[in-house]
């Protein structure tokens, strides 16, 4: 019985995390939505184009470095 | 009542989460540089903090006692965290999307932050009531936030003086850190 429960307690949490997660990603992958050090655009941009700011950009290429 | 007080004033000062138990000290470190990322980080910890230790009190209490489970407490708060975090991630992201850019990579990593974990284990390894445990998780998470919003105050106003450019950035920031530490002992 304790081990039914708790397998069922596991994959209850495992269901919620990953609908949770699916809602998360669809928002981000929203138009025009960028996020800071997160799913980095810079990698196939420059400076020169980039379409976010400056010190942001910079932020990313840290974030690359470091990642 | 005099329990209580006792437990929020421990939580807040004396075992600060950050600068007594040296929990959460990435995000510390990370988001601090600036004032206003440091407060919405330590609002966004507040909010998991408190929502996932009630949460993580309840299981616990409720099935993993009763059933003899206790061997599953790490990976049920991990996922109960993570869980919350992607919900609060979605929330930010509605509420204010300005904040939600300037907290940017540390926002998911709040799932890592073993601040949160380690309160949630805290909780459960000194057997508070339901009362105790919200005290204690309120208490915790806003000595983190007060404690992030300081050492920011204090690593922006450095940034104004002719620090030795050896020491600028991280190591001043370490020997800040370090001092405050060793200010906190004076609480015990």
């Amino acid at each position: 019985m304790r081990i039914i429960v708790g397998v069922l307690l596991v994959v209850t949490l495992f269901a919620f995390l990953a609908v949770a997660g699916y809602y998360n990603r669809k928002t981000k992958q929203e138009e025009g939505f960028v996020l800071k050090g997160y799913r980095s655009m810079c990698k196939d941009c420059s400076s020169d184009n980039c379409p976010i700011r400056q010190e942001d950009y910079e932020q990313e290429k840290e974030w690359i470095l470091y990642l | 009542m005099e329990d209580l007080f006792f437990i929020a004033f421990n939580a807040f000062l004396v075992q600060n989460i950050v600068l007594s138990q040296y929990l959460g000290l990435c995000s510390f470190f990370g988001v601090s540089n600036k004032e206003k990322s440091s407060i919405g980080m330590g609002l966004s910890v507040l909010f998991v903090i408190t929502l996932s230790s009630v949460v993580t009190w309840a299981i616990y209490n409720f099935i993993l006692v009763p059933f003899e489970l206790q061997f599953l407490e790490t990976i049920t708060f991990i996922l109960v965290i993570a869980a919350l975090v992607q919900v609060v991630e979605m929330f930010i992201k509605k509420i204010s999307p300005a904040l939600y850019r300037s907290l940017g990579i540390y926002l998911p990593l709040i799932t890592t932050n073993c601040a949160v974990l380690g309160t949630a284990l805290l909780i459960t390894t000194n057997d508070f009531t339901f009362n105790q445990m919200l005290i204690f998780a309120f208490a915790t998470s806003f000595g983190y936030t007060f404690i992030i919003y300081i050492f920011s105050y204090i690593r922006v106003s450095l940034e104004k003086y002719p620090i030795p450019r050896t020491m600028r950035g991280m190591p001043i920031a370490l020997l800040t850190a370090s001092i405050m530490a060793m200010i906190m002992t004076g609480f015990r």
